[in-house]
Parts: structure tokens; sequence; C-alpha cells
């Protein structure tokens, strides 16, 4: 399938708040309520359509869990956004909060979009995070929040989307530079009006260390 | 910590001929290994390659190097490449390439051996087309030898380098045209990308993070078309792919070998920090990474190698044990999953395992449904449930949620039955049931609305729905055209009987009339108008009436139709209805005299039925109606027109009984007059006195019936002031036509009450004296002229017996001239030439001036004589006959009783007349007074007049016919068992017997007929003797002698009686 930009993502936070749900959510449009245990890094991918363009969203579902840390730390390298979520119920998650911005921002590059989701928002009768806080949050860190529910899709799109609408606005900007596959930024096999030169290349910039 | 959930799927088994394989291997160390093309190659620390086929018996070994570090396949055609050095252990390595096809004594040849330019190879790859192979070194440089690996080109040599750690896995990969290089080392993972066109790149797809070390890698060869490189390090296997990073499987331990096996991933680790002691030291793991859990899990001792080749998963031992993963039967893996409750995990094993057997699956949703119910979670087992429709009994699921918490959950599941199309008429009432229970209208509509998918009973649903939903219930009938169901519900449950009506004026001629036979009464109770309407199209020309929109089109196809249908619509019946089954419908007699109306004048033909309720009504009508008046009228004239003119319309008797009972005499007179049942019509009138209107039907019908008369006369009987003229009138009546017998005329006018005046009745009994006193006159003269009559004939007989007969003409009668002889002179005084009579007739024997007469009555008496002897006739007569009498006279005058015996020439003839005679006599009372015949039919005339004048005597008469009977009954045997032997006996002597026997029964002194029987004094003795002496004429030649026995006519056997 041809796109014009393959944007990476990553998404995080504590264990069981709903994360390789989000994700099945949004690729596969469904739910699944036991879902397993996310053991190392998944992924998953989909097509959406942004200003008219085809962008491949490939995401990558990692573990929650302390003991993979380390493992999942390698894969912030390379994300253009990372999708941070918390459960609304549980408290301790919205508290780990800032550990997982930390670690973030440390193993990524600098330009990474992060989101931030409160997950769960159908569990009304159970939140224990307001969502006033989770804003707070965002404000506080420069980030952009937003409640999702798995399980009735409400605003799970919008996550995503919106995600890479702002990668893509500042691809436009001119803030990423597209050309370093590090960034999570990758240009698509077609032609793009707006880089032809770049589109008949092959992907991946780092043709330099070839040996010949 | 979290981790893989584990369950045992496989079984570690050793091989069973492990001799034939150790052997080969004797005393030297595995080193390296590959597999491909059903072949196991091992390479030994003694340089030698070993070739095992699947069987591992038919083997083979050849030295390669010295030493060997690496062997790897080209599978594509067979080539086996083998690094080592041949010398020294300081000499470069060199490679070499095998083509295993080519054998020569167990040996392939050797195509190709080229020494590489670095120190100490630690990898080595081969494409699988044979065209790309690389030598991975310690340093982390490589070298990729292009091109066919069969021949030497040295341009096509190139040096790459990957970091600086060793190099610790190469995988080739090719997509199209494009060969991918995936090299791995402790560095990190590299791309190196080879375009047909001479252009390389190199990509770096992930560097490793400090103190992780990669130990093995392997490329996934699976059905995922993406391949993944695998990586095997401490903390986890990373996977890749040619656009980068790929899923990463946490799993902890040193990871000595990683290969994939069947959508599985199957890897041996080690401890890090080995430990002599240990017997097992290595984990053998395969993880089922769609599922995510570990399949397989075992301590295993040191491995070599592990194969996946023919189809399963060889491990090689460093102890060169060789072992195989056997994967359990699908039923055991569901059981452990069904033991940890992992039904979705179970539901997709099974799916993976191409377990497509529905019903296999449906077992699985069964026990996951029982476990979520278990568990209280009802809306995930209704879920569960509901996949197993088709399969598991729905009555096991429903009995389940029969609860009335669990309606709900019920529900779902039932309509997803009916979806499926699996539900059976108790379904649908149930679901139905539920709909309305939970008030779930809504649903309940789109429900019945999907009649398509749904597959539901109509008839089911829409009686369910009756119960709590009738609008439903009405669109559901309505929709699906069940004109019973709609119909019954507009009439029985919502009594809307308008749109009822109009409802079925819309339907089929069939349909319409079976409803209007339901439901008729009640529509004619609450809409008679428009149901007359309807009834009346249904008798005549019905068309169902088309969706109003339409009309006027339908109208124009519609005039045409009814053409049509009026040319041919009369050969098919059918499609009209019978007006008279609808007539029951009608309570008030107005309406139904309309629809009758209509009917007559418009259909062709109307039932006697029909007619006769228009009478009916009309009668009802006219009773009800006041005295006077025009509507009554008008009734009567209608009435009596239609009585009169139509009466081959209705059934008569019916009217008649009509007409009595609505005491409408008018119309009752009409028909007993078309009935000819007169006396009923006098009686009428007689009962209601009304004598001028009996005049003139007497006089009108008197001509043609003079009976009617009678009737009168006797229905006068109990009737009180009778004008004596109208008496008088009706007496001249019957005398004048002799209706009545007057003494019977006087019985009657005796029993009148306060009788009639004298003067009334004088004129006709004078009248009847009269014509009494004329009857006897008469028959005296009669009586006097037929007793001088035989006087003159015995007087003859006596003559011709006793004196001589003079034949005084001299003429022959035939020809008038004077007769000469030979001539012939006939007791009868005629006279003929011998030449004249047989000139005139052959037989001389009949006079020619009597034989005509003579003839006459002899064909008389055979016509007498043959009817006589049919009995049957006789007897079906009397029983037929009102007048016994008459008839018994008839045969007697006819000489029933009497030997008829014609004598003629021929003597047989003559004794088989006479046994006829005897036999017939057998079946007869004989009687034995001999008369001869002339006054025949004298007597039978005399007799019939008796007749007449005597009716009464009948019951006398018949009382003696049947002690006649008795006696011949009696008399019968004993004449038969004498007669019939001896034919010849002459007829005089059973005579006697006979009278012999007959005076028993008879008391001979009473018997007028005892002189007579006495032998001397019958007259007709000499006749008898006649008989015996045979025919006399035979030979004189006289005229032929009749001789008839008959009893006369005074002597009545009956007459002793009647004293
Ligand atoms: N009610 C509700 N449950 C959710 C939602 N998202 C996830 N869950 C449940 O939370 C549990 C953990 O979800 P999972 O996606 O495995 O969390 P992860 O460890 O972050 O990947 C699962 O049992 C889900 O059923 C949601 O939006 N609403
Ligand atoms: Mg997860």
């Amino acid at each position: 399938m041809s796109y014009a930009y393959l944007f990476k993502y990553i998404i995080i936070g504590d264990t069981g708040v709903g994360k390789s749900c989000l994700l099945l959510q949004f690729t596969d449009k469904r739910f699944q309520p036991v879902h397993d245990l996310t053991i190392g890094v998944e992924f998953g991918a989909r097509m959406i359509t942004i200003d008219g363009k085809q962008i491949k969203l490939q995401i990558w579902d990692t573990a929650g869990q302390e003991a993979f840390r380390s493992i999942t730390r390698s894969y912030y390298r390379g994300a253009a956004g990372a999708l941070l979520v918390y459960d609304i119920t549980r408290r301790e998650t919205f508290n780990h909060l800032t550990t997982w911005l930390e670690d973030a921002r440390q193993h990524s590059n600098s330009n990474m979009v992060i989101m931030l989701i409160g997950n769960k928002s159908d569990l009304e009768s159970r939140r224990e995070v307001k969502k006033e806080e989770g804003e707070a949050f965002a404000r506080e860190h420069g980030l952009v929040f937003m409640e999702t529910s798995a399980r009735t899709a409400a605003n799970v799109e919008e996550a995503f989307i919106n995600t890479a609408k702002e990668i893509y606005e500042k691809i436009q900007e001119g803030v990423f530079d597209i050309n370093n596959e590090a960034n999570g930024i990758k240009i698509g096999t077609v032609s793009t009006p707006t880089n032809p030169s770049i589109g008949s290349n092959l992907p991946g910039g780092q043709s330099s260390n070839s040996c010949c | 910590m979290l981790e893989w959930r584990k369950f045992n799927f496989f079984e570690l088994k050793q091989y069973g001929d492990q001799d034939a394989f150790s052997n080969i291997l004797s005393d030297s160390d595995i080193v390296c290994s590959t597999s491909g093309n059903s072949q196991i190659i091992l390479g030994d620390s003694c340089g030698f390659i070993h070739v095992f086929p699947k069987n591992f018996r038919d083997s083979y070994s050849f030295k390669a190097h010295n030493s060997i570090t690496h062997c790897e396949l080209s599978t594509q055609n067979n080539l086996l490449v083998t690094l080592g050095t041949d010398e020294t252990a300081d000499s470069l390595p060199e490679f070499k390439v095998w083509n295993l096809n080519k054998l020569n004594k167990s040996v392939p040849a050797c195509v190709r051996n080229v020494k590489t330019n670095l120190q100490r190879a630690t990898s080595l790859a081969v494409s699988e087309n044979g065209l790309n192979l690389a030598i991975g070194f310690e340093r982390g440089n490589l070298t990729l030898y292009k091109g066919d690996i069969t021949r030497d080109k040295a341009k096509s040599v190139k040096n790459v380098t990957f970091g600086t750690a060793p190099i610790k896995g190469i995988t080739f990969k090719q997509v199209g045209k494009i060969s991918h290089l995936f090299v791995c080392s402790d560095s990190g993972v590299y791309l190196y990308t080879i375009h047909s066109r001479d252009k390389e790149i190199k990509n770096v797809l992930d560097t490793n993070g400090p103190n992780i070390a990669t130990n093995c890698c392997w490329l996934q060869q699976s059905s995922n078309s993406e391949g993944y490189f695998m990586a095997g390090r401490d903390d986890a296997i990373y996977c890749y792919t040619p656009e980068g990073r790929a899923p990463c499987y946490a799993f902890e331990g040193r990871k000595v070998l990683i290969r994939w096996f069947r959508n599985h991933l199957l890897m041996v680790t080690c401890p890090i920090m080995e430990n002599p002691l240990q017997t097992k030291p290595y984990t053998l793991t395969v993880i089922d990474v769609n599922n995510r859990f570990i399949v397989f899990t075992t301590q295993i001792e040191v491995i070599s190698s592990v194969f996946v080749e023919f189809g399963t998963c060889f491990i090689l031992t460093k102890n060169k044990l060789l072992y195989h993963l056997d994967e359990k039967d699908l039923q055991s893996k569901l059981q452990s999953l069904y033991k940890k409750n992992m039904y979705d995990t179970a539901v997709k094993i099974a799916k993976n395992n191409q377990y497509n057997d529905a019903e296999g699956l449906s077992d699985i949703f069964k026990n996951y449904g029982d476990h979520l119910y278990a568990k209280g979670n009802f809306s995930s087992a209704v879920e569960q449930y509901i996949k197993t429709i088709g399969y598991l009994e729905p009555s096991y699921v429903i009995r389940r949620f029969l609860d009335s918490r669990h309606t709900q959950y019920l529900t779902d599941y039932l309509q997803s039955i009916h979806k499926e199309g699996k539900a059976s008429t108790d379904h649908t009432t149930l679901l139905l049931n539920c709909f309305t229970r939970l008030d779930r209208i809504d649903e309940l509509k789109s429900f019945l609305e999907n009649y398509r998918q749904n597959h539901f009973d109509i008839d089911v649903a829409i009686s369910v729905c009756r119960k709590s939903c009738i609008d439903q219930a009405l669109n559901l009938a309505k929709f699906n055209e069940k004109h019973n169901h709609a119909i019954s519900i507009m009439i029985e449950d919502l009594k809307d009987y308008e749109n009822a009506i109009e409802y079925i004026t819309k339907l089929s001629y069939d349909d319409a009339e079976k409803n209007i036979m339901k439901y008729g009464s009640s529509l004619m109770d609450h809409v008679p108008q428009k149901l007359i309407v309807l009834l009346k199209k249904l008798c005549t020309d019905y068309v169902a009436k088309k969706c109003d929109e339409s009309t006027i089109k339908e109208e124009e196809d519609h005039d045409i139709f009814t053409i049509n249908y009026r040319n041919g619509g009369f050969i098919d019946d059918r499609e009209q209805a019978t007006p008279e089954d609808f007539i029951h419908l009608f309570g008030d007699s107005k309406r139904l005299i309309d629809y009758i109306e209509y009917l007559i004048r418009n259909l062709p033909t109307c039932s006697k039925v029909l007619y006769n309720s228009l009478i009916e009504h009309y009668l009802t009508l006219w009773k009800i109606s006041l005295n006077p008046s025009n509507e009554r009228a008008g009734l009567e004239q209608r009435l009596v027109e239609l009585i009169k003119n139509y009466s081959q319309f209705y059934d008569s008797n019916h009217v008649l009984v009509l007409c009595q009972t609505y005491e409408f005499w008018l119309g009752a007179m009409l028909i007993y007059e078309e009935k000819k049942l007169y006396n009923l019509i006098v009686r009428h009138y007689l009962n209601t006195k009304d004598f001028p209107s009996l005049y003139t039907l007497c006089k009108r019908l008197g001509t043609t019936d003079p009976s009617i008369w009678l009737a009168t006369l006797n229905g006068l009987k109990s009737c009180n002031q009778v004008p004596s003229s109208f008496l008088q009138e009706t007496l001249q009546v019957i005398a004048s036509e002799k209706l009545q017998s007057p003494l019977q005329v006087l019985n009657v006018l005796t029993s009148i009450d306060k009788g009639p005046n004298l003067s009334t009745v004088r004129s006709y009994f004078m009248q009847i004296f009269q014509k009494e006193d004329d009857f006897i006159r008469k028959d005296r003269e009669s009586a006097e002229k037929y007793h001088s009559e035989s006087e003159e004939l015995k007087q003859n007989i006596e003559t011709i017996n006793r004196d001589a007969i003079e034949f005084r003409s001299s003429l022959c009668d035939a020809c008038h001239q004077q007769l000469s002889f030979p001539s012939i002179f006939f007791l009868c005084k005629h006279s003929f030439h011998m030449d004249c009579i047989r000139s005139f007739s052959e037989t001389e024997k009949d006079c020619m001036v009597c034989r005509k007469k003579n003839s006459q009555l002899l064909d008389m008496m055979h016509v007498q004589n043959e009817s006589r002897n049919k009995n049957h006739v006789f007897q079906e007569k009397l029983e037929n006959t009102h007048e016994q009498f008459s008839v018994i006279a008839d045969y007697f005058s006819r000489g029933l009783f009497n030997k008829i015996v014609l004598l003629s020439d021929d003597e047989d003839e003559n004794r088989e007349r006479l046994d006829d005679i005897n036999i017939s006599r057998k079946n007869l009372p004989s009687r034995h007074v001999e008369k001869s015949l002339p006054n025949i039919s004298e007597a039978k005339m005399r007799v019939e007049e008796n007749l007449r004048t005597n009716v009464e005597h009948k019951a006398q008469l018949s009382e003696g016919r049947m002690r006649l009977q008795e006696q011949s009954y009696k008399l019968s045997k004993p004449v038969e068992r004498q007669q019939v032997p001896q034919k010849k006996v002459s007829l005089p002597i059973t005579q006697q017997r006979e009278k012999q026997e007959i005076k028993a029964a008879y008391p001979i002194t009473n018997n007028p007929f005892d002189d007579e029987s006495d032998d001397d004094k019958n007259p007709f003795k000499d006749d008898a003797n006649y008989d015996d002496k045979l025919n006399p004429f035979a030979d004189t030649d006289e005229a032929e002698e009749v001789i008839v026995k008959s009893p006369p006519i005074s002597a009545n056997p009956f007459d002793d009686d009647d004293d």
C-alpha cells in the first residue's frame, strides 16, 4: 500500500491501562475484553488521510511492566509520536505519568509529539482521576490531552489522528527532519508533489554508509 | 513480573532409531549443522560432513576440510557450502561449494574452493538461489560473493563492515530481484540491500544497548509474508523487517539457538553463568507468538543443533541424542485450555489448526458460555452461546435464561437464532413474548419488519402479537397477506369493521369469499350496507379492488377484463359465489330482499333456495305490515306474481309450508292448485267458510277434475251453515258425475251438524232413485234376454244331439249352384260342393261361411288360454291393483278355473296341451263346472258391473280369495303326485278325484254345483266322453268342436260365504 508518509508511534503507560485495546480498536475497530498481556513489543498499522494525503501509521504497543522497560526504551527512538496512556479508574497510573514522560523525553527525539490519554472513559462510575487533572497535567507538560474509551471507541480515532495531524503540521513547519528515519517519519514510495526528488529515492537516508 | 502463560502442547520424544545415527558420529563432536531438501547435514570435528536422508540410515559422509567451522545449504540447487581450514589452525579459512546432486561414491562434487582473505570467520550465509554468499568475520567485516556461487568471479567479491563486534549471524532474504542481507552482531542489526543494478545500501536497523549480547539469529520463513529477521538477545527476541523494527518478544536468557517452527518460535537458552554440575543446563522453549503463550518448555542437556525438517522438529544434543517434538492433538490442547478457562484462545487455536469443523468450535463456545454463565457474566455468556447456534440444541441455552431476570439475554439469543434461520415456532413465540415483557416494542417492530432476515413463522408471530400488541399483529398480517389473521384481528380484537370490509374488498375472490363466510355475521351487524354491496359483487362479477392510487388506470383495464370475463366467465363459475351461502348472514328481511332481488335481476340463473328465501322474507314483511296498507298490498301482489309465474324456480313444498306458517293463504291456494291438492283448497275454504270462493273454484276445476266436488262434500261434513244452494249444486255434480255412491252421500249428509233441509237434498235423492230404477230395469231386461238366449242354445244342442239334422239347402253356399256329389254338409247347415270347398280351402274341415267367425273365436280362446297360464302375471296384477275383485273376475271370465281344450288333428299336441292344463290346475283350485264358452264376454261384463256397484264387498272378497289359495295349496300336492307320472290319464278321472277332495273343504250339501258335478246330470258328460274316445272330429271331418269348461256366472263361489 502506497503512502505519502509513514509515521511511527509508540504507546506507553502502565500495564493494564488499555494500550493494547486502544491499538486494537484503532486498527481493527474492535474491543477485546480479555486482552493478553503484552510481553515485549507488538505493533499495528493503519492508513489515515490527512490533508488529502495517505499516511501510514505504524504503532508500537509496548509492555507497561517495569521489567520490560529497557526493551521498550529501544523503541522510543524512531518514533514521531507517542500516546502516553493512563487509566482514569486507577490513580496510580496517573501518578506514574511523570516517570513515563521523563523516560520518553530522555530516549526519544525532542520533536516527538506526545498525546496524553485518559482511557476507560466509559467507566465513569469508577473514575478516580478527574478530567481536569488530566488537562492540567497536559497543560503543564505541553502535551495534547484527550479522554478515550477503547471499549466504546470514543475519541480513539481522534487520539491517533490528532497526533498525526500535529506531526504533519510540524513537518509542514519544517520542524522535523523528514530525511532522518530516526525521527520516526518516512517518506512514502509514491512520488508526492511536495517531495518529487525524495520520492524517487529509496527510503532511508543513511546510504552514505554503504561501501563499494 | 507477569510473564508468558505456559502450556504443554508438545512432547519431547527420543528418536526411535538412535543407533544408525550415533554410530556414524561415534567419536567426533558436531561443530556445525544445516538442513534442507529433506536432508540433515552435520559437520563434525574431524572435518567430515554427514548427510542424512529422512530415514537416517542411507546416510553418506565425506571429508570436506581438515576442520570445519560452518556449513550452509543453498536449497534451490542443493549446493552445500562448507567453511573450514585445510592445514593448520592458523591458515586462512576457505570455503568449498559441493553439489550434493552429483555424488561420486558418496562424495559430492566440489565445484568451487575459495580461500578467504581474513583470519577467523564467525558466520556464513548463502542465499537460497545460490547467487549470494557471505562470510562474516571477527571484527565486524563481511565478505560478500555475488554471482553464481559455483563459479569464480573475482570481480564480484565485496567487503563491507558492520560495526566492530564479531558478526554473529547473516541471513539472506530475497524479495523479487532485491536481495536483503541481514547482519547481526553485538553492535547492532544491519540491513544490506543489494539491488540488481549493482546498487547497494547499508541500513542500521537497531543498535544494541550496552551489555546486551546478540547471540543468534534466524529468518522466519513462515506464511507471514513479512518474514521477520529475528535476533536473539539476552532480554528478548527482536524482530526486524527490511522496513525496520518489528515486534519483540521478551524472554530472559542467553539464546543459544532460535528457530521458527510452524507459527511457533522455538528457542534454546542457556544460563549465563555455566554450571558444570547441571546435567540439563539448557532450556528448550516453544512460544506461540500469535496467542502469546509458551506452548512447550523443558530443561534439556546441551543441545548442538535443531532442525526443522521432514515436517517436524529434531533436536540433536551434544551427546548425539536425537529428539523430536511431537505436537499433541487438538482435543488435549483444548482440554488444557478449558482448564484455565482460556476459551478465546481455544477458539483461536482451533481455527489456526484448520479446525474448521464448526461443530467442534461450537463445543468450545458452549464451554466458554457455560464458564461465563457460572461466573455470572450473562451477557458474555450469551454472546458465546449465540456462536453455537446451529449446533447446540437451543433448549439447552434457553433453559439457562428462563429466569425473568435473564429475559434480556434470552431475547438476544432468540433473536440470533432467528437471524440464523434456525428458529422453531416455539422460539418465535418465546421471543415475541420476551419483547413484549421487556416492553421493547421498537425492537419487536423492527424484528417483525425484517421478516426475510429473521425467518420466523408468521402465523405464530401474529398470534403472539395479538395478545399483546395488536397493531403489530395487524401490520404483520397485512404485510404478509395473512388475510385471515388480519381480518380476524380487525373484527374480533379491534372491532374495526369499516376497515375490515374495506380490506376484504381488496382481496382475491377466494379469500374474500372465505372471510365473508367466516365474519359475515358480525360484519352484517355493524356495516350491513357495505357488506351487502360486497356480497352482491361477490355473487356477480367480483374483481378485487386495488390500491386507491391506481384506481383510474385499473378501471380501464378492469373494463376490458370484465368484458372478457363476462364472455368466458360463466364457464368458470368458481369465480362467483353461490348467493344462498350468504343468506344466513342477513338478519333483516328488507336487506335480504334487496340482495336477492338484485341477484335475480343480475344472474342468469338462481337456485331455488334463493327464491325460497325471497318468498319467505316477503312473507315476513307481509306478515308484519299493517293490514290495510299499500305496502301490504304491494307485497301481496308481488308474492302472488312470484308464486304464480315462477313456480319452476322455487321449491313449491317449501314455499307451501311457508305460506301456511305465515298464513298467506292466497299463495297457499296457488300452490295447492298448482300441485292439484284440491281437497286442501277445499278444506281451507271450508275452514274460512269462504263458500263463494269454494264454489267458483269447484266450478272452475270441476270440469277437469270432478272429484273436487266430492272433496267438497266430504269437507262439508265438518262444517255447519252450509248455504243450501251450494250444497245442492255440489250434490248435483256428484250425482251427474257419479262421484260417490248415494249411500255414502247420505252418510255424509247425515253427519253434518244441523244437517241440511230435506228440500235441499230432495232433488238429489229423487234423481238417484230414478236412476237406480232405470238400472234395475235394464238389468232385468238383459237377464231375461240372456236367459232366453241360453235356453235357445240348449235347445239347439239338444237338437243336434238327439234329432236328425235336416240339410235342406240344395244350393252350394259357395257357388250357389245346385248341390251335387260329392258334397259336404256342415253342422251349421251350410253345404258345399266338395270341389268348391277345396277350391276355397285346403283343409275341407271348416265351413267356409262360418270359418271366419270360428277362427275369431279360436283366436280369442288361444289368447285367453295363454294369458291364463301366466300365473305370475295374475299374481302381479292382483297385488298391484286396487280392485282385486275385478282382476279375479276378469280371470274367471277367461276361464281361469277351467280346462280349455282346443282340439286339433295333432294328437301329441293335444296331449301336451292336456298336460299343460293339468299342470296349470295344480296351482289353481279346480272347479268342476263345465260350460261352453260363447257367453264369456257377457259374463265378464256383468261381473264388472257388479264390481262397480259393490265396491264395499272388497274386503270379503279378498278373504275368499285367501281361502281359495289355502285350498289350492292343500290340493296341489296329491294331484301332482298322481298326475305327473301318468300323462295319459283321462280328465274325468282326475276331476273325480279332485272333487272328492274338494268336497272335504266345501260342504257338499251347500255347494250349488253339487248337482252339476253329478255325472249323470251333467249335461256335458258326453263331452267328457269325447275325450275318452279321442277326437271324434278327426275321423268325421265334422266341424271342429270346442269344449270349454267354465263355471257358470251365477255360480259365484263366494255366494256361500255371503250367506
Ligand atoms: N471498560 C474499559 N476497559 C478497558 C478499556 N481499555 C482497556 N480495558 C480493559 O483493561 C484491561 C487491560 O487492557 P490492555 O489493553 O491489555 O492494557 P495494556 O496492558 O495497557 O495493553 C483489559 O482487560 C481491557 O478489557 C476501556 O476503554 N474501557
Ligand atoms: Mg498491552
